[in-house]
């Protein structure tokens, strides 16, 4: 099915097949996390390629002037560079999702959902971005000798490692997020419809 | 309703959430992955640092690869532990032990990862289910299944909701105590209070550790 996917919406028609976000779904919440790696996948277990896919649909939206601080601005701890999401190098990348990684619970309370989605999905793209190219030494995008390899014709790329490694950050990250802002929608509706709620909870269903 | 023996018999618990949310999220995960086939538990030592381990303080492996400074809490007074979700969670499983936690990164959440939903095998917490021992005498299964079936504990990224599995619902406390969460858990529980209890010998429905009379 990835290969398919791949194959057909990724390379071909360069768009979001039409089940975009019952991929989401099945990536969340269908898919096992914790399953074993497998060297036939690269490495990866089921969650990371379909992570790792999920990334480089998400690298084909153009927001080029999409920044950290311009979706987050009331999460100042968190704005670590000016520039946008697009043109962050390896290492600005990483560095960015470590700091929402260790404010997230700052993030999650002070920020409307559309902007964390968005800005979480500007960092998944720019790495489906990194990880779909290599890079050679002239360019200073892999920037982060620690997470790079080198290919033939002294190009280089990212890691599985790395890219495992980001993959299932983002993904208890967008867990979070579906979770918590879950709740918070429907304590939207609760307010303008009928009481479904009791003694301070709030619901999401 | 809460008594000091409840932080007691609690701290291991509580000892494992704080190593639970004092990692950034997803490190748990990361930690797995990249040390595939290694991990046990959020609180293994690798038998490499076995010695020092014992020489010195007890370190967490997992939590200390990620967070090499991290110290263990003292649990809070019993005043101050309502006013933290986190401290009072480990004192509320005491109370209701049948429901049963679980984590952001646990693949088989219930109601929230659809393939599992109608496998009661799968409903299985990662983490406390070796601290809830079976009462002897009763049925496993029948013991606390109303609870079991219908609600659970998530704690995501450092915040506790309760899964209404019936209803198919998220429930959040509005601030950042768990009191809400409890109220709503026990209106749909058969509790008695301690104070309710009389003081009697009882070895029929009660599991000790080594099988000895206990008072309730």
């Amino acid at each position: 099915m990835l290969a398919e996917l791949y194959a057909e919406a990724l390379l071909k028609n360069k768009a979001k097949p039409a089940n975009y976000a019952e991929l989401w779904h099945e990536w969340l919440w269908g898919t096992d996390c914790i399953a074993p790696v497998e060297e036939a996948c690269g490495d990866m277990n089921q969650m990371h390629m379909l992570g790792l896919l999920l990334s480089f649909f998400e690298a084909l939206d153009d927001t080029p002037q999409m920044t950290i601080s311009g979706l987050l601005p009331s999460v100042p701890l968190v704005h670590l560079y000016r520039k946008p999401v697009a043109a962050y190098t390896l290492r600005e990348l990483t560095t960015q999702v470590e700091c929402l990684q260790l404010s997230w619970g700052c993030v999650l309370s002070h920020s409307e959902l559309p902007n964390v989605n968005q800005a979480l999905k500007g960092l998944m793209g720019r790495l489906g971005s990194i990880a779909q190219h290599a890079f050679s030494e002239s360019d200073s995008v892999l920037d982060d000798q620690q997470y790079i390899t080198t290919i033939p014709d002294e190009h280089f790329i990212v890691t599985r490692k790395y890219l495992r490694q980001m993959i299932c950050v983002f993904f208890i990250l967008f867990r979070s997020v579906s979770v918590r802002f879950g709740t918070d929608a429907a304590l939207r509706a609760q307010r303008a419809g009928p009481s479904k709620s009791s003694r301070g909870c709030r619901w999401r269903q | 309703m809460l008594k000091s023996h409840h932080i007691e018999s609690s701290m291991d618990f509580f000892d494992e959430l704080q190593q639970m949310v004092h990692l950034a999220p997803g490190m748990r995960l990361v930690y797995r992955t990249n040390f595939a086939g290694m991990y046990n538990h959020i609180s293994q030592a690798s038998s490499s640092s076995r010695a020092w381990k014992y020489a010195h303080s007890l370190e967490p492996q997992v939590v200390y690869f990620h967070n090499p400074k991290f110290a263990r809490q003292p649990q809070l007074p019993l005043k101050e532990i309502l006013f933290s979700a986190i401290n009072t969670l480990p004192l509320i499983n005491q109370l209701f032990p049948d429901v049963l936690v679980f984590y952001d990164d646990d693949p088989r959440i219930p109601f929230l990862c659809p393939d599992h939903e109608n496998d009661p095998a799968s409903l299985r917490s990662q983490t406390i289910d070796e601290f809830v021992r079976p009462k002897q005498g009763q049925d496993p299964a029948a013991a606390g299944a109303q609870l079991k079936d219908k609600f659970a504990w998530l704690i995501c990224c450092s915040s506790v909701f309760l899964l209404d599995l019936k209803a198919k619902a998220i429930w959040a406390s509005n601030d950042q105590t768990l009191t809400p969460l409890v109220a709503l858990l026990m209106a749909n529980a058969k509790f008695v209070d301690d104070d309710n209890h009389a003081t009697k010998a009882c070895s029929m429905d009660l599991s000790t550790a080594h099988g000895h009379v206990s008072f309730s």
